[in-house]
């Protein structure tokens, strides 16, 4: 393979805006929360009370309830997907992970208007919840390793003489557990650290680590025990980040990647298809329809009234439903354009450094171990004097998102640089072309599927994204979010109806981010005739 | 006239080309055989200039372009697996180097349009990479190469990989090709017959080396 020497000390550059980016606003929060706000009184009074015990142990369990009903409902429809070729395969997998870009609070929201009155705020609504979001972590994680398992390995163990439940235990299990640990660790997490899906439906006596460290923070202004929170939270995260680990060591074991070979769906396996097909989409689609309808009705009648106070922009309190939509659209254009520019910086870095990237790898996704409300504590408390006092500044929120979704976007980006391959750019300067053009024509011209659906990913992000945004959404400029979850917490018809329009609106929003991931992750047939590379 | 003095490179650890001369007349093909990993494709990728020579000198029609940057050597190379963009359409990939040379649209489609009816691909112009069979796939490389007007054309394993009769019938058609152009050849092959088939002069890699 023919390397050009005098690519790699040339793209080492890109690396420099982001990792600058993420020390600004995620490496100098942190260290200025935990160096100049944590004194060791904190420590010892956060960790004896009896609250943080009963709080942590809410959050373990609640967290592996969720991730159980988790499984028991997306189980069915990620089997069929994974091992059945039928027709509406590609819509039950599109529909299902619609879920999981869907911002917490309008899914909150949606489960409100959805549930009968006496569960309304309760623990099995906030299950249930968290169980509606992660259906497609299981569908997207574990249904590509049931697509690649080979049936000629259950097969062979047949003809060996092992029975139904022996090629289950040894043939299966060991093929799929790694997949099943990853997805259940990344469910169990998002339930852990939940914020927005506790504080909505889970009334006033629930509450997370997470839930905690903002009700210390922004209602008591206890920051040092926030902060201890936060780094408790950590702990346990990277422990069952461990503890997943040394479960799925040998993650190919019984793994062969052969060409997916899909089953058909013939006999009685057909009916019940059908009803797994039906019934997902029908669990997917069932609180978007609540929610719609919700936005439509005020107390017990039809009405339009919620419509028409937000397009005639009645303030209730300080929140204005108008500047709220305002505010989330710019909030989301400036994160999506700075979150794709430090994205691409980065994974281009990574994939052409290879192996000698993964430091830069390990960095890029640190932010996740970061809770997006502890961020905004870090940022509050650190941006807070003289020329630097940005706290209140709207474009702030928009750096947040970017750091939010920097991780899932580099992520996405990665792979699609490895499909430019070193010979790809050599045969574009045997034909003349400059280095910079080769820049333009292949690696950027390759990936910029990929950098489409990058840019509705972070946008999806930042529109639903709520803990962060609470933190540092001053009143009267809230995002939607943020705006939906203080309406809800007030009472009266016509603000509740209200909420729902917001949270129906911003559910279009991100279903039209989504269309931009799916249609634009797709390489077009005839890619493009036209050309964006600069003329030299 | 191309000439290759006395050059040496490494691919990462290992020493690949130690000393290695060669000259090329104007229009003269040329085919040096050799078994595989001798150093036959980092000779072409040097005199491409894709990769960097620890010693020697490459020059052409007596300019040395040792140091020249590859885009501006004017040196076409057709790839072992040809290396065709998948982000472009057939005629794209033909007119990219004239894209590159700023050739307007209307031009460029022209041209690729006669370079694909050169190779007898009329009427590819609007399909993607993917659909192509291995035998067009190759006939497409060579009119984006030949399209770039090169003063020197490289070919790596040109028909490797090609069923028979395929190979024939291309390899009839190069020969055509090459002598309406004129072009100066320097083919890398493993098949000997291939290489006298194509190339006026068939020369063993080990034959390049110093004694």
């Amino acid at each position: 393979m023919a390397t050009l020497k005098h690519v790699t000390p040339r793209v080492h550059p890109s690396a420099i805006p982001p990792l600058a980016w993420l020390s600004t606003f995620v490496a100098l929060p942190v260290i200025v929360l935990f160096g100049a706000h944590v004194e060791l009184a904190d420590v010892t009074r956060v960790l004896s009370r009896q609250s943080t015990l009963r709080t942590s142990w809410f959050a373990v369990w609640m967290a592996a309830a969720s991730v159980l009903i988790t499984f028991a409902v997306a189980m069915p429809a990620t089997w069929l997907v994974g091992r059945f070729e039928f027709r509406g395969r590609a819509i039950v997998r599109a529909v299902s992970s619609v879920g999981f870009l869907l911002p917490s609070v309008v899914v909150s929201a949606a489960f409100l208007a959805l549930l009968p009155e006496p569960v309304e705020t309760s623990i099995f609504a906030v299950l249930i919840a968290h169980a509606y979001f992660n259906i497609a972590v299981v569908m997207r994680v574990v249904a590509p390793r049931l697509e690649t398992f080979d049936t000629q390995l259950v097969w062979a163990a047949r003809t060996l003489g092992a029975s139904t439940s022996r090629t289950i235990t040894s043939i299966w299990w060991p093929a799929v557990r790694g997949a099943v640990v990853s997805a259940a660790t990344v469910v169990f997490i998002y339930c852990f650290t939940s914020y927005a899906v506790v504080r909505t439906l889970g009334g006033p006596t629930l509450n997370t680590l997470e839930s905690d460290i903002a009700v210390r923070a922004y209602a008591i202004g206890d920051v040092g025990g926030a902060a201890v929170l936060s780094a408790l939270q950590a702990a346990m995260i990277c422990a069952v980040i461990v503890l997943a680990r040394s479960f799925a060591h040998d993650e190919d074991l019984g793994l062969r990647r052969t060409r997916s070979s899909l089953g058909r769906l013939t006999g009685s396996r057909r009916v019940v298809g059908m009803g797994v097909k039906i019934g997902t989409l029908l669990v997917v689609m069932c609180p978007i329809f609540a929610l719609v309808v919700a936005s439509m009705r005020v107390g017990n009648q039809w009405s339009l009234g919620g419509w028409r106070a937000v397009i005639s922009d009645d303030v209730i309190g300080s929140t204005s439903p108008l500047r709220a939509l305002w505010s989330s659209f710019r909030t989301a254009v400036v994160a999506g354009v700075l979150g794709i520019v430090l994205a691409i910086s980065m994974s281009l870095s990574i994939s052409r450094l290879g192996v000698r990237g993964r430091w830069l790898d390990a960095i890029a996704v640190s932010p996740l171990l970061i809770s997006p409300v502890t961020l905004g504590l870090g940022l509050i408390v650190t941006f807070d004097e003289s020329w630097y006092d940005w706290r209140g500044e709207w474009w702030f929120v928009a750096v947040v998102h970017s750091i939010v979704a920097f991780p899932l976007a580099v992520r996405s980006l990665v792979p699609s640089w490895r499909n430019v391959t070193p010979r790809l750019r050599d045969a574009a300067a045997v034909l003349g072309a400059s280095p910079t053009r080769r820049l333009f024509d292949v690696d950027l011209r390759i990936v910029r599927p990929a950098v489409v659906a990058a840019v509705g990913l972070i946008v999806a992000v930042s529109l639903g994204e709520f803990g962060a945004a609470s933190m540092l959404s001053r009143s009267g400029a809230e995002t939607l979010p943020v705006a939906i979850a203080r309406l809800l917490d007030r009472t009266g018809d016509i603000v509740r109806s209200q909420a729902f329009v917001l949270a129906t609106v911003l559910v279009f929003a991100c279903l039209a981010a989504l269309l931009v991931i799916d249609v634009g992750g797709r390489q077009p047939r005839h890619s493009g005739k036209e050309s964006h590379a600069p003329r030299r | 006239m191309l000439r290759v003095v006395d050059v040496h490179a490494r691919r990462g650890e290992r020493q690949v080309l130690c000393g290695v001369s060669l000259e090329v007349a104007h229009g003269e093909r040329v085919a040096i055989h050799g078994p595989s990993g001798c150093g036959k494709t980092t000779l072409l990728l040097a005199v491409a200039g894709l990769v960097p020579l620890s010693a020697g000198r490459i020059s052409l029609d007596g300019r040395d372009i040792t140091n020249v940057p590859t885009h501006r050597r004017g040196i076409g190379m057709v790839f072992q697996d040809d290396q065709l963009f998948p982000q472009f359409d057939v005629a794209e990939n033909v007119a990219y180097s004239l894209r590159v040379a700023g050739v307007a649209k209307h031009e460029r489609s022209r041209r690729a349009e006669e370079w694909l009816t050169r190779v007898g691909l009329s009427g590819f112009g609007d399909r993607t990479i993917e659909g192509l069979s291995g035998g067009e796939s190759k006939r497409v490389a060579l009119a984006r190469t030949l399209a770039a007007a090169p003063s020197v054309l490289l070919l790596d394993e040109p028909l490797t990989g090609l069923d028979v009769e395929l190979h024939r019938q291309l390899l009839s058609d190069l020969r055509l090709l090459f002598d309406e152009l004129g072009t100066t050849v320097v083919v890398v092959t493993h098949d000997r017959a291939e290489g006298a088939a194509i190339a006026h002069r068939s020369v063993e890699f080990a034959r390049l080396l110093p004694d």
